[in-house]
């Protein structure tokens, strides 16, 4: 099928600096979500704003339903955005700021006020219409921006932290009815965060960004499963993946990775180190084990283990085996080994 | 203690306002009293009278001024909120250096006394047929206030988040759609005080409409109170001219006292961020 969106070789850079999004090539296929994770800088927001035509690439193209619009206005790409702030019209009414960009477009005013009454009622703002932004809450502020983007049926939303200016049980919540939402539109979608639940959980696909490049495009469980460098590996999942140096833990690889749910606690085996720190997270608790000074170079592992687990009181000392299947092995330059 | 501080605080403002509107009140005074009782030397007058006005609005044009200094006054504002406008939105989206460079340009030129330009401006002037025309006038009032307005704008237009212009911009909004029907609302606060003040230099303005109009059907309220005269040259009409100083003041304070109002209650609705 015709991509929705594909990017090929794009490249930005701000007044000479090094690039904020350096060589991105990929697609979105129509109806997917492709979520973009990355820590804050990696220049993700760069690449949703070259997409919208905010910016202009230094180099590449971007292709929207399938023709090249790279060097179309922002207007003249259907696409919708919602930014993080929601940037509503400040004296305008819900009314009117979701209607807006329609009126723009001339459609007939009869059709605007149905189709805006469509996207309020389906975002629960049916009785909001003529209230001022002011006057509403956060998460209201959020579900207008949100009307004001899927109004205009656009060929592609682009979405920038949408979610990270509500608070947590909030933000929760409208986490689950914005993926109920896209489903039911079957929309296409770029969702720009820095919050790895929201991106794996939204997500038909992940692609994980680092200083202006994509490190890696999957699934949410390939992301997670098989991470493609020790950047990845590290980056998405919590708690934090255990990087150990290879040649601690009797293997060849120059790094090895090892999720704190898959390293084990009690038992037999050669490697035996400390509990240093214990960490309830309720029907978990979360360890971290040290080696003694004399027994070896130092080693540090966070495990995760069930709440009633054996030996883990703090200062016991207990033998540490790591799940032999669920092991990453990465290289010195921090690609995955297969 | 508080309440001799009050105290103090009330005498302090009471002083000051005795004195910024003294003047003024002897001014109200002198354009009521009877002609007989001009030099009299009476703090208040032992009669009202309204020949002072009637001799203005009667045995001089000073409708006519007043017409003139409206024409002038809001013509000129209009032209200077417009390119002023236009300027500062560029202006707010400069590049930080460049923008302090061109606004510090801009309050060179607003701090320039228009006295020292008059020469110049007259000669131009002459030269494009703006000379002895309201409109001519009012161009050149305009220009001297852009320098200011583009300046109020741009300080108020750097306000505006920029998430809201590239909004607009994916909305489907133009640069201008985005200025009309979004930045200016927004600024509508800092655009009437703006205006107020780009109307009350163009109303208070002398030396230009002095020398740009020779015809006394055009001319302005301030150079037609300079003009009134008695019947000879000796005789100064102190009543008339207190009569129209009043007559020219009193428009521009009720202006501000209604404007001020809406200046107040947009700041508040604009001041929110949406």
């Amino acid at each position: 099928m015709m991509a929705q969106l594909e990017l090929r070789g794009i490249r930005k850079s701000y007044d000479g600096r090094a690039d904020a999004v350096g060589g991105v090539s990929m697609s979105v296929a129509p109806g997917e979500i492709l979520t973009v994770l990355g820590p804050s800088g990696c220049g993700k927001s760069t690449l949703l704003r070259l997409v919208a035509g905010l910016e202009r690439p230094d180099a590449g193209d971007v292709f929207i339903a399938g023709a090249r619009a790279t060097d179309r206005a922002p207007r003249d790409r259907n696409v919708a955005m919602v930014f993080q702030s929601y940037a509503l019209y400040p004296h305008m009414t819900v009314e009117e700021n979701i209607g807006v960009a329609l009126q723009l477009q001339r459609v007939a005013r009869g059709d605007v006020a149905a189709r805006v009454r469509d996207a309020a009622d389906r975002l629960g703002l049916g009785n909001l219409l003529g209230r001022y932004p002011r006057a509403l809450s956060g998460g209201e502020r959020q579900r207008v921006a949100l009307a004001r983007a899927l109004v205009r049926k656009p060929a592609l939303f682009l979405l920038d932290e949408p979610l990270s200016n509500l608070d947590a049980t909030l933000r929760e919540r409208a986490r689950a009815d914005l993926k109920a939402l896209f489903g039911q539109l079957g929309a296409t979608v770029v969702y720009v965060t820095h919050d790895q639940i929201e991106a794996l959980t939204l997500a038909s696909r992940v692609a994980v960004m680092r200083t202006g490049r994509i490190v890696q495009v999957s699934s949410p469980g390939d992301i997670y499963d098989r991470p493609a460098t020790v950047f990845v590996a590290g980056f998405v999942g919590s708690p934090r993946m255990n990087l150990l140096p290879g040649a601690l833990v009797g293997s060849d690889a120059h790094t090895v990775g090892v999720r704190p749910e898959h390293v084990r606690v009690g038992g037999d085996g050669p490697l035996r180190l400390a509990v240093a720190l214990r960490e309830p997270l309720g029907a978990q608790v979360l360890l971290r084990l040290r080696r003694a000074a004399p027994a070896g170079p130092p080693l540090e592992i966070t495990a995760l283990v069930s709440n009633d687990a054996p030996l883990a009181r703090e200062g016991d000392v207990a033998a540490v085996t790591l799940d032999p299947l669920r092991l990453h092995h990465f290289d010195a330059d921090g690609r995955r080994r297969d | 203690m508080t309440g001799r501080r009050h105290l103090a605080l009330g005498a302090a403002l009471g002083l000051m306002v005795a004195f910024s509107l003294g003047p003024f009140l002897w001014s109200v005074v002198t354009s009521v009293r009877p002609p007989s009782e001009l030099t009299g030397g009476t703090l208040l007058p032992r009669a009202l009278s309204i020949d002072s006005y009637a001799g203005v609005f009667g045995q001089r044009p000073f409708a006519l001024y007043l017409r003139n200094s409206v024409v002038v006054g809001l013509l000129s504002t209009a032209i200077a909120l417009t390119a002023g406008a236009l300027a500062a939105a560029v202006l707010a989206r400069l590049r930080p250096s460049l923008g302090r460079l061109v606004e510090v340009t801009l309050l060179f030129f607003a701090l320039w006394p228009p006295a020292v330009l008059l020469v110049p401006l007259f000669t131009a002037g002459r030269a494009l047929g703006l000379v002895d025309s309201l409109p001519g006038l009012a161009l050149v009032h305009a220009a001297l206030n852009v320098p200011f307005v583009t300046w109020m704008l741009a300080t108020f237009f750097r306000q505006i988040p920029a998430d809201l212009e590239d909004a607009a911009r994916v909305d489907g909004f133009s640069r201008l759609q985005f200025l009309v029907r979004i930045a200016l609302p927004l600024a509508a606060p800092a655009l009437a005080a703006t205006a107020i003040l780009a109307f009350i230099f163009s109303w208070n303005e002398f030396v230009i409409a002095l020398t740009f109009l020779s015809r006394d059907e055009l001319r302005t309220v301030p150079v037609g109170i300079a003009m009134l005269a008695g019947v000879t040259v000796y005789e100064i009409p102190w009543g008339q001219i207190s009569a129209a100083v009043v007559m020219t003041t009193l428009p521009v304070v009720a202006a501000v006292l209604v404007f001020q109002r809406w200046i107040v209650s947009g700041l508040t609705a604009g001041a929110v961020k949406g």
